[in-house]
């Protein structure tokens, strides 16, 4: 090729030609809105799961409990669920990313990594799809896989998420977790990966 | 909800343009609706949609000779849907992720690549983009997180970005822009999000809006009597494709989605201006015109392209016509008109369609309620909620007066709804469980799944006549290759899961020549000349629905009948050796 191709990304572009032209931090932030440049500490509600964070229900009989494992029939669903921050007693919803599904297996079924991020059976897997980002509703109670709607990849819930078919390339996220002393499960730490679609 | 964004060109990151820069060629009003035979300035190639190219070097004698120039791997996967639009020797290419790339349309070198950095929180449902607009020396797109995005054609810098919806709350724009009269007109999709959908015009030269038309009217305007409640707040009416315009009488013509969610009773009333076809004032929005092709929506039977503009003769009649190949499996005629208001001419069924049980003297169908699905009744009908023809351009011949339609044979879909719980902004919100969705597609009851099913089918009708002329079936095969015809007497095509992209006699439908590609073929064909050569281009680069239809084929016929496509996309372009 002749010349060396321009990347006029948004990010290399936009953002700095808008600092540069309107000279100055705060006014570029109020141009760009809702993606400052230098992000502050998120409130709670936006903050990504941390480790002793418990989960909100968003469906079934126990909508809007806190998750126990008798909650969750074993192999029956899956169950939408946000992580919830007992210090501030804020669910963190205001973040797509951090929607994750609760679900019940066996443990003996499991890899040994996969039981070693459950707790009583219980697993919590990001429910944002790797493939383009869509939430993921459906479980395959057969395959023991949960399914996207939007392009129909299929992950493992035995073996850490692992893609079984379609077109995502990397495996679903889990948040690894524990019981606490009241029983409740509560993350151990963070994703395993980054939560969200690619860009690709 | 609107913001934009002034951009101030500065030095910095760019690189040097590479020596030999040409000057552009301003695109106008005048060239919009003239185009030359040489270059492809929009979407269908002109206002009318047609999909036709005026060239005529490549004709069904040398056809056989057709091989590529150059290829571009675009670096993404899923649905390549859009068109190369080329304006004097420069191409421009959208792709999923809403990249646009420039190249020198003869030799395929890079002028420029502009990528979309899209927010992590971003849901696509559909990661695809039709295609870009020009106007002045501008290049426009419109993104799936909802912004317009206007890019200087020499060197790619960001213009003007508007935002024209909140992605955070469903709303996205996949379509490319029509672009007229001083304004880029986009419209929004997300009504499988609960959204209202519009269609909305930008200054072309600021980016400022112009003007905004909801598809689904509020309480007091015309068309809210045929809703009830809170109903319209949710109720659909994405706008996913181009419009079409009528340059001489500045009115733009656009289809319209189904309502939302998809079950019926959740949105009584006929629901306009839901699966219609809508006649704007280019001046300012005002729907003047329209046709529902059918009422109350329950089958996801959006009518997303908006009619072709074509002038024929029929019972001795000159008719000014709109043509449309419905998702609803119906082929509509209907006439328009300089004032706006559009007249339904006749209708007919080019698949098998079960549902309608009669049209009356103003096109509106009778249903049979059996085959009606609703919240907790599920129906089988035909044809499936991918209907007779989706989103894929169909298109129109002067030469051979044929119109061609990308058709779905033999399919039908089970489907019923589900009690629906509130809203959550920017999550689905359908109305039916989504592994109903997922296990909905059905073979029509008279199919043998032992022998070859042909399922793809390309077909040629006659307006005139109202018949058809001739068609080609794909046999076990998903079918969503869009159409270009040609003045050199051919009909191009891919979208078989074969990979191939083939050319057909226009007049006959005899495969001519085929070419496997990288991957399927979802985009749309064009032509376009430089230096007197006639050039034909396509991104190939399968995903989106064809890849949902895909994977449904594969468990509904015998092991080793549906095999997996590749994604990855790749712009293809060909032409004759000695041309």
């Amino acid at each position: 090729m002749a010349s060396s191709p321009k990347d006029t990304s948004r990010s290399a572009g936009v953002s700095r030609r808008t600092l540069i032209a309107s000279g100055g931090a705060l006014s570029a932030a109020a141009l760009i809105g809702p993606r400052p440049a230098l992000a502050a500490k998120p409130r709670p509600e936006r903050e990504p799961v941390q480790a002793g964070d418990r989960m909100m229900l968003r469906d079934g009989p126990n909508k809007g409990k806190l998750l126990t494992p008798d909650m969750l029939e074993t192999g029956a669903n899956c169950i939408e669920a946000f992580p919830f921050d007992p210090a501030s007693d804020t669910e963190r919803s205001r973040n797509r990313l951090n929607r994750v599904l609760a679900l019940r297996l066996d443990p003996a079924d499991m890899d040994e990594e996969t039981r070693r991020y459950s707790a009583d059976g219980v697993l919590i897997y990001s429910a944002i799809c790797t493939h383009q980002g869509c939430t993921i509703e459906t479980w395959d109670a057969e395959t023991q896989h949960l399914k996207c709607f939007c392009h129909l990849s299929e992950f493992a819930a035995l073996n850490q998420g692992a893609v079984r078919s379609g077109p995502a390339r990397r495996q679903l996220p889990m948040v690894p977790v524990t019981l606490d002393a009241d029983g409740y499960v509560v993350a151990a730490g963070g994703f395993t990966a980054k939560p969200g679609g690619a860009k690709t | 909800m609107r913001r934009i964004l002034p951009i101030v060109a500065a030095a910095g990151c760019a690189l040097a343009l590479p020596a030999h820069a040409q000057t552009y060629n301003a695109v106008t009003d005048a060239r919009l609706a003239n185009p030359e035979p040489g270059n492809w300035l929009q979407f269908r190639g002109n206002y009318q949609g047609w999909g036709y190219s005026p060239l005529d070097q490549i004709t069904t004698e040398n056809v056989k000779s057709l091989r590529p120039v150059w290829t571009y791997s675009t670096g993404v996967t899923e649905g390549h849907q859009a068109a190369p639009v080329v304006n004097d020797g420069i191409m421009f290419v959208s792709t999923p992720q809403n990249q646009v790339i420039a190249f020198d349309a003869a030799t395929g070198a890079e002028k420029w690549r502009y990528v979309r950095p899209l927010p992590d929180d971003l849901f696509q449902l559909h990661p695809t983009n039709r295609g870009v607009g020009l106007y002045g020396d501008k290049v426009y797109m419109a993104t799936v997180d909802a912004y317009v995005v206007a890019l200087d054609a020499m060197t790619g810098e960001v213009v003007w970005e508007t935002e024209i919806g909140d992605y955070t709350d469903g709303y996205y724009s996949t379509l490319s822009p029509l672009v007229a009269d001083g304004k880029v007109v986009i419209g929004v999709s997300g009504g499988e999000f609960g959204i209202r959908g519009y269609i909305t015009a930008l200054d072309a030269e600021t980016g400022a809006e112009a003007w905004k038309t909801y598809t689904v009217p509020e309480p007091g305007e015309p068309g809210s009597e045929t809703w009830k409640g809170d109903a319209w707040k949710t109720g659909g009416g994405s706008v996913w494709m181009q419009g079409n315009y009528d340059a001489e009488n500045k009115i733009a013509y656009f289809g319209t989605g189904n309502g939302g969610p998809w079950m019926p009773d959740t949105r009584p009333g006929d629901n306009l201006y839901t699966t219609s076809a809508v006649a704007l004032d280019m001046k300012d929005g005002k729907i003047i015109g329209h046709h529902q092709y059918h009422w109350n929506d329950a089958w996801d039977w959006d009518e997303v392209s908006a009619p072709l503009l074509i002038d024929y003769e029929k019972d001795g009649r000159e008719i000014k016509g709109l043509v449309h190949a419905g998702r609803n499996g119906y082929l509509w005629e209907m006439e328009r008109s300089p004032e706006g208001p559009i007249k339904f001419v006749a209708g007919e069924p080019f698949v098998r369609q079960n549902v309608f049980t009669g049209l009356d003297e103003n096109g509106r169908p009778s249903y049979d309620e059996s085959k009606t699905p609703g919240t907790d009744k599920t129906v089988t009908f035909c044809p499936s909620l991918w209907g007779g023809k989706d989103w894929v351009p169909e298109a129109y011949s002067p030469d051979t007066g044929l119109f061609y339609i990308p058709s779905h044979e033999n399919l039908c879909s089970e489907l019923g709804g589900a009690p629906m719980e509130a809203r959550e902004p920017g999550e689905l919100w359908i109305g039916v469980p989504l592994d109903v969705i997922l296990s909905s597609l059905r073979f029509h009851e008279s199919v043998d799944t032992s022998k070859p099913v042909p399922i793809g089918k390309l077909q040629a009708w006659d307006l005139s006549k109202g018949e058809l002329a001739w068609e080609h079936s794909f046999m076990d095969t998903a079918y969503w290759g869009p159409i270009l015809t040609t003045k050199g007497g051919l009909v191009f095509t891919g979208g078989t899961q074969d990979r191939m992209f083939r050319a057909f006699d226009a007049k006959t439908g005899d495969v001519l020549w085929e070419f496997p590609t990288n991957s399927g073929i979802t985009g749309v064909p064009s032509s376009f000349e430089v230096d007197g050569k006639q050039y034909i281009a396509v991104q190939s680069g399968w995903g989106v629905d064809s890849e949902r239809m895909r994977a449904l084929l594969q468990d509904m016929l015998p092991e080793g009948r549906v095999h997996n496509v590749p994604q990855g996309g790749v712009v293809w372009v060909f032409a004759l050796d000695d041309a």
